[in-house]
């Protein structure tokens, strides 16, 4: 077979059914990325004859008699870069990065007039971290970047090797340097309940290539959480490395450790587990009402759950004020119930670790946002001192919150310690959907009133956070996400009944905002029919009500946390910003006759 | 509006280092997943160094580093961890003007710290020389910072949509998408702004299409990117973002945090912008095509009962 990559023949063959993507990256062309391995996402866009592919679905043998070229052999062999990478550079279309050696890859083959229809050509590159519009910048030319300090704009140290797909990510690493590593593969539980009675893994060693199975038995009889926090008692103990119980689909029965992916894989599949399934239940309410099956009633309070007994994680009742007077006083009320959905955080690098030893010293490269919680948190789970483990993290291909959490690092750390060979863990994308964490969904009861003059006079809310399996964040998401939403409003009678609630469903983590998301939108859709009840602009409203600099920052607490201080306001400007956009929007669109788009259509603002 | 560091301590440690060609080095513990914080360490140590960006290298995330960081998360990058990194910085700058002004024997308030070195009222002490006399006298050139994230300050963020919403099919139409965020002095305007656009991106894709489905047995169904649409090129329109001119007294050389917050006002500000447009208030999320189809439907069959809120 001939393939050329790079203007290089391929030093091997691809394996029987293998795809272009993983042979590139035995290769060492490290520059292509996975983030789906479905054809879905476009980081692993190469060009075959210089047409770009997406390499996760290209059958690796197709490639024989032809010219490959990636991210690493897009420019000439002098040094110097492709138009379109110095592009990227100039504009820095890009955050994480991981997204964008498949972006520079397609933007490459597209002509001028493909460029002025980029939401057509590049449909098959997707970017969770930029929103889009510095990749177009990129893309057709336009330059940001420059040199200084600060204030200005300068360009990201990593950023040649960015657009190089030189920079390192957290499976980046030559295979030289880990030799004898082992691949990781786990059985998950079909099972949104049940307890495990016998684990068979005799067939699944005798898979050739597996070296070792891990079950619960081999599992430290530790309970810890995923989460991880400058203080670990502000989480919850409820999780085992491997536990004898599953409480949600997805969640880890056993661990495979192989030769190849493929062995581990093949190792999963030969396992048989019996179970004893137990009721299960899936929404909060239900999780909450007398007689419900209990998740971790086993655990007692020193596990740090409120009411394991009740399915509640964390609770939390406070009254300031004089809520139900504020209520009576008020001209209008509005009452009603929001709710909100499990959100996936979607990094484009899935969650991967791999456990090595350096001169005998466990050492954890992690796609983490943090390294150093995540070294602590793995010394008291194997009760090793903090001079024999090491975390590092090379470039994190996004994180948005998913990655503040330790989801791959204890197992892969359980393995190698006990094969003492390095072992790779890479999540797939659908692992990801079925077993990282999400957004805690909400359901948000507000009741608020508002005098005529645009006073609030009261806010009452009743929270119920649907945090899954475990409480992984589930106390912090709730009480930051009733702070701020309502500390921005000077009304002083506030009142909030809130719980966090196990269910056996997919864990909900730490999620950008942080809670905060969820309740600010049901408050402001509360504040804007609080002004409609009123007959007032909704923005008139918000300024009369806001906080001004000094004003006390109150949600739960009648007095205002004493760490919290106005170190510069500016929220009055933002209000007139965005106010004055919109009018000029709106001028605008008149002006073009932009705003009558036919029958049928509505124009609103918000 | 949302505090700039998490409650409850979050600390971050820092090391700034001379180089033997005259560059800087930084040691932080933050991790870099497009955050940008690499860039706005570099940035916050070359301005204390009186240097350039370009002439900083960051090493991070890594536990051999430094004793301990708690992080990257709560939006903490710029304001906790570039807060430790400033002071290490600035505390270098000392270190080196101390030993410029002990060798010329010119009193330190008369030596000034440039790009290059430092000018000792005309004697000039070059970067390279400095570290070597450090070397000779063994004396490290070298200084560490730490931040404890208290006190915290506020970072604030408004947003607004114009929209339209097609009555008959409830299609929805963004005429236009305009952000103002209060991130007090920026350092980097151009992350800053990414940051904003990448955080309105995905609140747009929670806002209107993604959910993670649960099915009758508690498995996700919805398992590929395929079946969980995120925002693509197409979906996501150019949002106007504005800053609001603030220096805070807390954050590191008057910046604030500004990476979760631009997320927030999104959702609720496309529900009130559909509401002004079609009377109804939906209060569950995603605002999807076919919620808000069945809404307006729902909402037209009960004659608009829905669509007014009792007034007193
Ligand atoms: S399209 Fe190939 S990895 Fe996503
Ligand atoms: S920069 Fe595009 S996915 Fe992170």
């Amino acid at each position: 077979m001939k393939i050329n990559i790079n203007r290089r023949p391929a030093t091997s063959d691809p394996r029987p059914g293998q795809c272009l993507r993983t042979f590139l990256r035995e290769q060492e062309n490290l520059g292509v990325k996975k983030g789906c391995d479905g054809g879905d996402c476009g980081a692993c866009t190469v060009h075959v004859d210089g047409v770009p592919v997406h390499s996760c679905l290209y059958p690796a043998v197709r490639a024989d008699g032809r010219e490959v070229t990636t991210i690493e052999g897009l420019a000439d062999d002098d040094g110097g870069l492709h138009s379109v990478q110095e592009q990227f550079l100039a504009a820095q279309g890009f955050q994480c990065g991981f997204c964008t050696a498949g972006m520079i890859m397609t933007a490459a083959t597209c002509t001028e007039e493909q460029k002025s229809n980029l939401p057509r050509n590049l449909k098959g590159n997707l970017c969770r971290c930029t929103g889009y519009r510095a990749i177009e910048d990129a893309v057709c030319g336009v330059s940001h970047v420059t040199s200084g300090g600060h204030g200005d704009n300068v360009g990201a140290p990593a950023g040649r090797g960015v657009v190089t797909g030189t920079a390192a990510y957290t499976l980046d690493v030559p295979a030289d340097e880990l030799p004898g590593l082992l691949h990781l593969k786990l059985l998950r539980s079909p099972h949104a309940h049940a307890r495990i009675i016998a684990i068979d893994t005799a067939s699944a060693l005798r898979v050739p290539g597996v070296q070792a199975v891990f079950t619960h038995e081999d599992s430290p009889d530790k309970y810890y959480s995923t989460a991880q926090h400058e203080l670990h008692t502000d989480d919850p103990d409820d999780t085992r490395l491997l536990d004898d119980v599953v409480r949600f689909v997805g969640q880890r029965v056993a661990a495979v450790v192989a030769d190849s992916v493929a062995a581990a894989e093949a190792g999963v599949r030969a396992i048989n587990v019996e179970y004893e399934v137990l009721p299960f239940v899936l929404s909060p309410e239900d999780a909450m009402a007398p007689g419900a099956v209990l998740l971790h009633g086993d655990k007692s309070h020193a596990s740090g759950i409120a009411a394991p007994h009740r399915n509640v994680v964390a609770e939390l009742h406070s009254s300031i004020g004089d809520p139900d007077g504020g209520l009576v006083e008020a001209d209008f009320v509005y009452e009603n119930t929001y709710t909100t959905q499990r959100v996936q955080h979607v990094a484009l690098e899935t969650h991967a670790s791999i456990a090595y030893f350096e001169e005998g010293r466990l050492t954890i490269r992690s796609s983490t946002q943090v390294p150093f919680l995540t070294k602590r948190s793995l010394c008291r789970l194997f009760d090793l001192p903090p001079n024999e483990v090491r975390v590092v993290a090379g470039r994190v291909g996004g994180g948005f919150g998913g990655k503040q959490e330790m989801l791959t690092e204890d197992i892969v750390a359980l393995a190698a310690l006990r094969v003492k060979r390095p072992v790779q863990l890479e999540l797939t994308r659908e692992e990801q959907f079925t077993s990282t964490t999400t957004r805690h969904p909400f359901t948000i009861g507000v009741k608020a009133g508002v005098k005529r003059d645009g006073t609030i006079t009261a806010v009452v809310l009743t929270v119920l956070t649907n945090t899954g399996a475990y409480g992984n964040h589930a106390p912090g998401v709730m009480f930051h996400g009733c702070n701020e939403s309502i500390s921005v409003y000077k009304c002083t009678n506030k009142r909030i009944d809130a719980h966090a609630v196990y269910t056996n469903t997919v864990p909900a983590g730490a999620f950008r905002g942080y809670g905060l998301s969820q309740m600010i939108f049901a408050i402001e859709s509360a504040i804007d029919e609080l002004a409609a009840g009123i007959g007032m602009d909704p923005m008139e409203l918000r300024r009369r009500n806001i906080v001004a600099k000094g004003d006390p920052m109150l949600s739960m607490h009648s007095e205002p946390e004493e760490d919290v201080l106005y170190g510069s306001y500016g929220l009055d400007q933002c209000i007139s910003l965005v106010q004055d956009a919109l009018d000029r929007g709106r001028s605008r669109d008149i002006r073009f006759g932009a705003h009558d788009l036919g029958p049928g259509w509505r124009i609103g603002e918000g | 509006m949302i505090d700039t560091v998490p409650p409850r301590r979050h600390h971050a440690h820092a090391r700034v280092s001379l180089l033997e060609y005259g560059r800087f080095q930084v040691d932080v513990g933050t991790a870099e997943f497009g955050n940008g914080t690499t860039t706005v360490h570099a940035q916050l140590v070359a301005t204390a160094l009186h240097t350039t960006a370009s002439q900083v290298v960051v090493r991070q995330a890594d536990t051999d580093l430094l004793d301990h960081d708690t992080g990257a998360f709560g939006s903490t990058g710029t304001v906790v961890a570039g807060k430790a990194s400033l002071e290490a910085a600035q505390e270098l700058a000392h270190i080196l003007m101390g030993l410029a002004a002990g060798i010329t024997q010119v009193p330190t308030m008369r030596c000034r710290l440039t790009a290059e070195g430092v000018d000792c009222d005309g004697t000039f002490l070059s970067l390279t020389s400095l570290f070597s006399l450090g070397v000779e006298r063994d004396i490290r050139l070298s200084a560490e910072g730490s931040w404890g994230g208290t006190p915290r300050s506020v970072a604030f963020n408004v947003h607004g949509f114009r929209v339209a919403v097609n009555l008959g099919t409830g299609e929805l139409r963004i005429l236009q998408s305009a952000h103002a965020a209060d991130a007090g002095l920026i350092v980097n305007p151009m992350q800053c702004r990414g940051q904003i656009e990448g955080g309105i991106a995905q609140a747009l894709g929670a806002a209107l299409y993604e959910d993670v489905r649960i099915d009758d047995d508690g498995a996700v169904s919805t398992r590929i990117l395929r079946q969980y649409h995120i925002p693509t090129f197409a979906d996501v329109p150019r949002s106007e973002v504005y800053f609001a001119s603030t220096s805070d007294d807390l954050g590191p050389l008057g910046a604030k945090s500004m990476s979760e917050s631009p997320f927030n006002p999104v959702a609720p500000a496309m529900a009130n912008a559909i509401k002004a447009a079609t009377g109804v208030r939906f209060t569950s999320l995603p605002l999807a095509r076919d919620t808000i189809y069945l809404g307006l439907k729902a909402a037209a069959d009960t004659e608009g009962a829905t669509r007014k809120p009792t007034r007193l």
